[in-house]
Parts: structure tokens; sequence; C-alpha cells
């Protein structure tokens, strides 16, 4: 049977429209659809592997290969509409270089630090892995081993790490990307609201009148909601839009209040605007009185750096760094009072005039505000005051909690707000906002896994940059690494995290799905699984869990993160890494397996594979025997149903396109704190924040403290790193499809031309930018999508030739831990002119 | 005399522990976007890649992928006030400029109701759609379209049935 | 002057049930379309050729206005050459289409 093009066509456009409706095509019912293979093209939903917003796609699939991927117009998030990568989502799994078996550094036949890498069997790995993990904790305790993790682990991934690190092995050494990512976000909502979430979703932007974009370039990094934010702009012209940078992005496109600020100057403005609000009488004192209490945080708190470091030792609360005491009101007035308009325009490099018009956006009743922020406060040394201080306005102001009126914290990756919040993967966190340092916490988290009490540590674990350095001063001794690329990823790469790695102490094992920077620093590589080569979920920015299926087979040996924590558990029995006094209280576990104890303990493994969804192939439930994904599942839920992060039944998530959390009686939640939106608010209280023990939300009063380092003589120019939108992150899946490679091939070096010409350069000259740390080579770009003021520098990380992090300060927020990306001081040098 | 050679001899030693110090960073690994074993090195930046001479439209992956941009757009304004791309591919406009028509599928909104003139939700278009530069892919990519795949299953078919 | 392009395209449209079959019968005496599956619950797919892009454009909106039509959505769109549409399209020489115009 021949078709012409024509009737190809036509059978393809059928075919298309059918399986977004969703609908067979009935066999005879079109005499169009004469070629039987191509109604094997199976059409299945899937969220995006990229970042935070969650778009669902539609993934096309054939004789086991992805053929096509689209937007999904049944998604309440995308409506059919995907970003370029989400367009591209088709080929991120077939760059040539897939990884497709385990690799060992070897010399003669065994295992050495300083040998080259050949191919091992999963059994040899293992066995290694095993030996070097039991070592480890014999030799030197539990606290020399630890894992990095990630906000792009589907949620079981995540659930099944913390689980085998923070039980099993009894370290709380896990921590995830999302450290990098949003761990600033987590501490203010957890100090100013007591729960780790937004209180709004998506649906606020279709009923504000006035965006603020703080310290994010949404156009870029979030591109579907920023879709939604420009319809809701250009269709309802009374809408505003303001966006503050330290630097001009594509954002700005949009912005009818276009603001370029000098680094660090957010707290002042911030403060600015609570002391207008005040001063031009819109707080909504109702709503104060009853719904907040205002508290002054500890200053002077140092950053995040080594304890030796002169700034440390001159802070005087490095040490304990997330306290506050009480105040009222009139304390709180009189602390903003100090930050004038004037000064605020002074110290900012914002004009009067556009700040003015910034506060009125949050002081003007009549106006509802929605403020999105993400890594520009979050990867801030102050990143926690400053997410406290934009809850701030919208507290003063009543502005919170309801249509329109939305403090929104983006998130970055994929499952951040799913495997990093939900399930517990930060180094001090277990499942729905518990914390290891909590008594009552460790004892329900041991409740619910069937563990004797004592079993999970109460030490805070080490943090992503702690991790860097515990492995260049030897203590950590194994270091375990998925889904992330902190070899490309983290700062200071030179001096901390590269000779850890290397260190002859350590034996360094990266999971991943090709040969990233991360991988070629490590001793032993495993070949990992990724998207719809296994079953998984993610939890979006507004709390939407969405579920996937297994749509196509991994290639080669390769497979998920999840096979490999739970195959792994196998090799350790309890007894090996369990001293006698604990064994003692459990001694019914002494002859199991980690497996045994954390995964085939009667929960997890309750679900038998006829459980599973027919038609869809999953490898970790077959090779396991029991339905793993569900039973972990069913396993965490049990943290956080009657606590406000209740999920729905599991398999309504393979049909849905996902709920937003608190899901109650089957319905999701929209707008939290709020009487008829949220099923925990008691009725007539009207705003609850339940999650305070007296239903009170925090409003913070900070002081404007200096950052870690500022351009000088030596170093003169501010350099800020971040993305862009046409690679995700450090580029191991986006740069490896032609067309997006093609888009932006490589990082450069963005500066204003005025600054070119200073320096004596033009658009295209290749030069070193160098700081304290380290240097990196890279062409100059003075014309490009980001236009940086003058004495600021902007360079993306997504290049693994141009490691930028090599030059990048490993200043931290002293509370979240979480990395300044965004400022250091850099001097440029001329490499050849061009 | 000793005392000199002993000299030369440890400083020979400092030396040589810094190069296997710095060796180490750089212990060999497979290539992947960056060349194995090169992490401690500050590697030269290749020229600004350069817009394609002969942008003749791209064949796509699959029906649903947005066109690339087959020419460059350096400086095109598409802000608030102006959409330069519009002026040639605008619906009054295509015939006219020679350009393809943005696609009816941009006439529609969020609620898939049919519009007069493109979805402001489309209005940036360098969302989904991108110009390509001259650069080589760094690692090949293996990809196969449909129609790829159902040849290859054909084929398959066809030999297998030859047995 | 001959047209340089033909337009395939296919819409999902939504019915109310009782009023599907009417629907569907109004669209199969409109020219150049086909309605190629049906389903209980008021799913048409509907596929149509077309010489001019606004002929796409100008049926949404007189199917949207059908009694009993909830609302139709455009879910493919293909531009082919007309020298070679009726040219086989046998699957193993079949190239992408090379002037697609989608989503």
């Amino acid at each position: 049977m021949k078709l012409t093009r024509r009737e190809f066509a036509k059978a393809n456009a059928a075919a298309v429209a059918a399986a977004t409706a969703g609908l067979a095509m009935p066999v005879g019912a079109s005499n169009l659809i004469t070629n039987a293979e191509l109604t094997q093209l199976k059409w299945n939903k899937a969220p995006c592997r990229f970042c935070g917003v969650g778009c669902s796609v539609m993934v096309g699939t054939q004789n086991d290969r992805i053929v096509a991927t689209h937007g999904d117009i049944h998604s309440e998030v995308n409506r059919g509409l995907n970003c370029v990568k989400g367009y591209f989502l088709s080929k991120i799994l077939y760059g040539q270089d897939r990884l497709q078996q385990p690799m060992l550094r070897k010399r003669n036949g065994v295992y050495d630090k300083r040998g080259d890498f050949e191919p091992v069997s999963w059994d040899e790995a293992f066995d290694l892995m095993a030996d070097k993990f039991k070592t480890a904790i014999r030799d030197h305790g539990p606290d020399s081993v630890a894992m990095f993790g990630s906000g792009q682990w589907t949620i079981w991934e995540g659930y099944a790490a913390s689980k085998l690190f923070k039980a099993g092995l009894r370290t709380n050494n896990i921590d995830p990307n999302a450290r990098h990512c949003m761990a600033s976000a987590v501490y203010a909502f957890m100090r100013g609201f007591g729960s780790d979430e937004p209180m709004g979703v998506y649906d606020d932007i279709e009923h504000a009148n006035a965006f603020v974009l703080w310290g994010s370039n949404m156009a870029e990094m979030h591109p579907i909601l920023w879709t939604r934010v420009t319809d809701r702009r250009l269709s309802f012209p009374d809408t505003q839009v303001a966006v503050l940078s330290t630097f001009e992005h594509r954002s700005f496109d949009l912005a009818d209040i276009p603001m370029v600020m000098t680094p660090n100057a957010d707290v002042v403005i911030l403060n600015y605007i609570a002391n207008h609000i005040i001063q031009t009488g819109r707080v909504d004192r109702d709503f104060v009185d009853s719904h907040t209490n205002f508290v002054r945080a500890v200053d002077d708190i140092g950053y995040g750096l080594r304890d030796e470091h002169p700034l440390q030792q001159a802070a005087a609360n490095a040490d304990d760094p997330n306290r506050w005491t009480a105040m009222s009101f009139d304390q709180f007035a009189e602390h903003v009072s100090e930050f004038t308009l004037e000064r605020a325009a002074r110290e900012s490099g914002v004009s009067e005039n556009r700040l003015e018009q910034l506060a009125e956006l949050y002081a003007d009743p009549d106006i509802k505000v929605m403020t999105f922020w993400t890594m520009g406060v979050n990867q801030h040394t102050r990143g926690v005051w400053v997410n406290n201080l934009i809850y701030n306005l919208h507290l003063l102001t009543g502005k919170i909690s309801e249509p329109g009126n939305s403090p929104f914290s983006l998130t970055g990756q994929p499952s951040a707000c799913g495997t990093a919040r939900e399930v517990g993967t930060f180094a001090h966190r277990l499942p729905a906002d518990r914390v290891v340092t909590n008594p009552e916490h460790r004892a329900f988290a041991e409740d619910v896994w069937k563990l004797p009490e004592g079993t999970i540590p109460e030490k805070v674990g080490f943090h992503a940059v702690e991790q860097s350095r515990k492995l260049k001063d030897g203590e950590i001794k194994v270091y375990w690494t998925q889904v992330n690329n902190n070899m490309q990823a983290g700062p200071n790469t030179q001096q901390e995290i590269l000779p850890g790695w290397r260190n002859d102490e350590a034996f360094v094992i990266v999971s991943d799905i090709y040969p990233t920077a991360s991988a070629q620093a490590a001793d032993l590589i495993l070949p990992a699984a990724s998207w719809v080569e296994k079953e998984g979920a993610f939890g979006n920015s507004e709390r939407r869990t969405q579920f996937f299926h297994q749509l196509v087979t991994a290639p080669g040996e390769s497979r998920s993160d999840l096979w490999q924590l739970v195959e792994f558990s196998k090799r350790i029995r309890v007894d090996e890494v369990w001293p006698a006094d604990h064994l003692d209280k459990a001694p019914e576990y002494r002859d199991s397996t980690l497996f045994d104890l954390l995964y085939a303990n009667g929960q997890v493994d309750r679900y038998p594979l006829s459980d599973m969804e027919e038609g869809y192939a999953n490898q970790e439930a077959e090779a396991f025997g029991f339905y793993i994904q569900k039973g972990l599942f069913e396993e965490y839920a049990r943290f956080g149903r009657g606590k406000g992060k209740d999920l729905d039944d599991f398999d309504n998530y393979h049909q849905n396109r996902g709920m937003r959390w608190p899901v109650v009686d089957g319905k999701e939640t929209l707008w939290r704190y709020r009487e008829g939106y949220d099923p925990y608010v008691e009725e007539g209280r009207g705003v609850q924040f339940y999650a305070k023990p007296d239903d009170r939300a925090l409003i913070f009063a900070v002081p404007d403290e200096p950052p870690p380092e500022s351009p000088d003589d030596e170093f003169p120019y501010w350099l800020s790193t971040g993305r862009v939108l046409e690679h995700w992150h450090t580029g191991s899946m986006t740069r490896r499809v032609p067309e997006l490679h093609r888009a932006v091939p490589a990082a450069l070096l963005y500066m204003h031309p005025e600054d070119a010409r200073a320096e004596g350069v033009r658009r295209g000259s290749e030069m070193k930018v160098i700081s304290r740390r380290g240097e990196v080579r890279l062409r100059v770009e003075t014309r490009g999508r980001v236009r940086p003021p003058r004495g600021l520098v902007y360079v993306p990380f997504f290049d693994a030739n141009r490691l930028i992090n090599n030059v990048v300060l490993d200043a931290t927020d002293p509370i979240s831990k979480q990395t300044d990306f965004k400022k250091c001081a850099v001097r440029l040098e001329l490499v050849s002119l061009a | 005399m000793k005392w000199f050679t002993m000299l030369s001899l440890s400083l020979a030693l400092v030396v040589a522990g810094l190069v296997i110090a710095e060796e180490h960073r750089d212990d060999s690994a497979p290539d992947g976007l960056r060349p194995g074993g090169t992490l401690s090195q500050s590697l030269p930046a290749p020229p600004l890649a350069g817009e394609p001479r002969d942008a003749g439209r791209e064949v796509l992956n699959y029906p649903e992928q947005p066109p690339v941009i087959p020419h460059g757009i350096r400086d095109y304004q598409v802000d608030v006030r102006a959409n330069r791309c519009l002026t040639c591919h605008s619906r009054s406009e295509a015939v006219q400029a020679g350009a393809p028509m943005v696609s009816i599928s941009h006439f529609r909104d969020r609620h898939q109701q049919v519009l007069a003139a493109v979805s402001p939700d489309r209005y940036f278009c360098t969302q989904c759609h991108v110009p390509q530069t001259d650069a080589s892919p760094i690692v090949p990519n293996t990809f196969r379209t449909v129609d790829e795949v159902l040849g290859d299953m054909l084929r398959e078919r066809r030999e297998g049935g030859g047995q | 002057m001959p047209n340089e392009v033909l337009h395939i395209a296919s819409l999902l449209v939504h019915a109310r049930p009782e009023h599907s079959r009417e629907v569907a019968q109004w669209l199969g005496a409109q020219p150049g379309i086909e309605v190629s599956a049906e389903d209980p619950s008021g799913k048409l797919v509907v596929v149509v050729e077309s010489e001019r892009e606004a002929r796409i454009l100008e049926l949404i909106d007189s199917v949207q206005v059908q009694p009993g039509v909830l609302g139709a959505a455009l879910v493919y769109h293909q531009v082919l050459d007309p020298a070679t549409a009726d040219a086989p399209a046998n699957p193993v020489e079949q190239q992408a289409p090379a002037e697609g115009m989608p989503t």
C-alpha cells in the first residue's frame, strides 16, 4: 500500500489530533489510516525534564524510541506551549556519547585512583562501592560518607536516597543541588510561615495587575510562565511590569518600570518600600494586627566561608545566624525609617522616580501585585533576609494568599518542590517540613520506617559547599553524586571542588547519562537512565505533583538512580554499618541487608506488579519484583497527610495533569492560609498562618550589611553568573541537541561597550576573567541579550570548556548555606584582540 | 658541592611534586563536551560563531517542532513597543515580504479561542524560535525521525521475513 | 499565478454529544474537509486541506459558532509543496515534512 505525501500528511494530521484528544482512531472509521505502522505511534504525557515551571508535554514514541514531543494542551500550566528547550526534549537522550556501562579507574586490573577508566560490570562496581562505604564507616564513622543529589531526582529517587543515608547508613550527609537553587527560599518560608512552599499558584498571573520581577529573568529561565505574564500584560494594558536586576536582560523587554541596581542594594530598596508603605499610611492594620508578629533578626552573621576566614572570625553571630527577637510595630517602623527614598536611590543607583513607582505597586490597595523571584534573591549572601523582606511587603499590605496578590518564589528545577521539599533531601530535613534536629520529628520518621529509636542522627549533615570542603580536607572518604554536575556548577572549582574530588583520600562515584565534567573527575562512573526511561514524579513550583510512565528503554546497561540506590543497598548488611549498641535495640535486623531494612520492609514492597498500569514497562519494579514506586509513594505520603502536604491517590496522578497539594478529599488547593480555598483554615478565621504555633506570620527587621567581596583597584569589576534560555544548567543535555547548540554555542563575556572601550577591546576579543580564585578565557560580547551596566560583567555557566565557577567565590548565605553566584570581584586581561 | 647537589635534588623534588599534584587534577577521563583530563586548565575560547551563510529553511525533526530562524536577528527590537519579527512574518506582511506567515496555531489563546491577531502569549518569538550559528555540533545526536524509525522497522521486518 | 503551497491541518472539535451528529454532517458538507474520527462524548477529528491558510482560520471561526459546538482547536498544521504532494510517500524514502509550520 503506497500513500502519497498528501495522504500521508492527512493521516498524520488525523492521528495527531486523535492522540491529543485521547481518542482512539476506530478501525474502519477512517480510510485515511491505511498505514498500520502509523497507528503504532504512541502518545503519552510527561512533565518536562527541565525547569521548575513543570510544563506537561506529549511524548510520541515508536519502536522504543522518542520520535516527537509537543506541548500538552490539557495541561493547565502550559496549555500546549513549550519553550525552545521543551520542544527539543525528543533529542536530549540521544547524544552519541550516552554512558552505557559502569566505568572504573584501574591500573593492572584493579581500582587505582590514578588509573584510567575501564568498563566494569555492575557487580564489580557495586562490590567495590560497598567495600568503600563499609570500610569508611568502620574506620572513620558514618559521617565519612556523603551524597550530593538533586532537584532533578524523581520524588521517589530522592526519598529512597534520603532513607538510605539517614536511616540506613545513619548519616545526614546528603544534600541536593537544590541547595544551590532555592535553599534561601526554604529557610525564609520556614522562618516566616513555618511551612515550606508558596501560598499562591500560577493562576495568580491571570488575576494580578502588577508584576514585580525581583532578581529573576523569567523570560529566559521560566519561559512558559513568562508567556502567561506577557499575555496578561498585553491583553490588559493597565497591567504594570517592574523588573529589577543588576543587569538588563530579556525580561526588560516587557518592563514598564525597568531598574538596574548596584549589587547588594536590594536590602535597602526593600526596607525603603516598607518605610514608604508605613509613611503613607497604607499598612493594612487589621491584617497586620490579626495575622503577623514583628521580629528583629540577629545581625552580623558572616558569609558562610571557611571558619578560619577573617570575615567569619570577625562576625559576631556566624555560629548561630538563624535567630530573632520580638519587637513591636512601632520599633519596626523606626527601624525602616532610616531607609529613605533618597538613601535607597543613592545606594542602588535606581532613580527616585522609579523606586517610588515600584513602592506604589505594593502600597496602592487597588493594585493586585505578584512578586516573582529566583536566583538573584536566593543566590545571595543575604538571600534568606531578602526573601523575608519581600514577604514583609505583602504582609504589611495584606496582599497575600488570595488571587492575584502573591509573593511567588520560583524554583529552578523540575522537582525542587517535590524532591527537595516534600521528601526532605536536604542535610537538615526529613519528609514534610520535619527536621533532623527535632527529636519528635526523628521519632515520627523512625516509627513510619519501623526502625529502632535513635537510628536517625541528630547532627545536621554537610551541606553542598561544606561537602566540597570536607572532601578537600580528607574527612569525606566516599562521595556519591547523582543527577547533578557540581564540578561545573559548584563554586570555587579549582581551590575547593577539584582538589577535593581528586584527593587520594576520597572515592568519588558519579551517576550520570553523559561524561560530564563531574564524571571526568570521578573514580567510578555509573550510567544512568533519564526522564521517560523510567517511571517518575516531579513536583513543580506551584506544589503540583506530576507523574510519568517509563516510555522507552534506557540504552545499554544504564539504569535509573532508583535502581542504583536500591540495588546497591542489597550489598550492605545492617551489622556492617550499625554499631553493636544500636543493633542491640533491634536484633532482628542483625542479618538483614539495608535493602531488607529500608525497602523490603513490608511497606515499600507491599504493592504487587499487578498494580501497575497495563501497557507500560517498569524496569525497577520488574527487577525488584514489586511496584516499588507506589510503595515509596505510599510510605512518604504518610508524612504529609494531615499536615498540609496531603497527596492524592497514587493511580490518579498517572491519569491527570498533576494536582497541587494539599489534596484533600480529592480536591487540590490553590491558595493556602485563606478560608474558602485552604481546607486547613478553621472556619471563621479568614486568614490563618496555621503552620506557626500562634497562627501568625513573621515580619522581619534586618539591617543592611556589605557583601563579602566588592570590586577594588586590583579586581575592579563585579561578576554575575547565570543561565540562558537555550541551555539547561551545565548544558550536558541541551548542548548535545544540535539546534540548541548552534543557537548558543559558547559562553561569552557580556560587558558594557564603554567598559570594552576602556579596556581597549572589542566584540569578539578573547579575554581572561581572573579572580582571587582562578581564571577562565572567554570572548567579549557587547551587543548580546544581556546588557550589563558599567562595572559589571556577566558570564553564563552552561559551557563545560569555560568553567566560570573557577572564578566564583564560595561564600554562602549563612542561614541557608546557598552559594552567592551573583557577585564577586574580578579583573579582565586581554588575550587576543581578534 | 654536595650540599648544592642535594639542594638541586630537593628543588627538583619540590617541582616534581607540584607537577604530580597538578597532573592528578587532570587524571585521564573520557572526552565529553570538554576534552578529558583538562579540568584544571583554562582552555582557549574559540572565536565568536558566525551566522550561517546559505541560510535555507531547515527540515523539521517532527511536525510540532518550532522552525529555527534561518537568518540573523541581531539588534532586532522585540519588546512591549515593537516586534520586528512581525514586520515580515505577520499575516498582512508575509506575502509581500516573502516570509513564511506566523503559523495559524499562533492565532488562538490559552483557552484555545481563535483570535484575530497573534496571541499575546506568543509575542516573544525567541522563546521558541532560535537563530542558528555556524557552530559544529560537539557531539553527534542520534535522534531519528518517525519516518526513519518507520523505515528501520520496515527494513527489519523485510530482513526478518527474508530469513 | 498558481498556488505555491498546500495546507494540511487537523482540528479537534468538541460538540455537545447530542449535537455531534449534526455538527459532523455540517462539517462533511464543507469543501476540502473530512471528519476522520468521532467519539460518543462529542469529540470530532477533522482534517482540512486547503490552498489558503486563511481558509483554515475561517473554518475554525465558522465551526465555533455552529449550534452545539463547545470549542474547536487547531492541532496540526503542515505545508506541502503541491508539485510533490501526489508523489508516493513510502515511509522508507519519506523525509520529515520540509515546509511544516507547526505550533
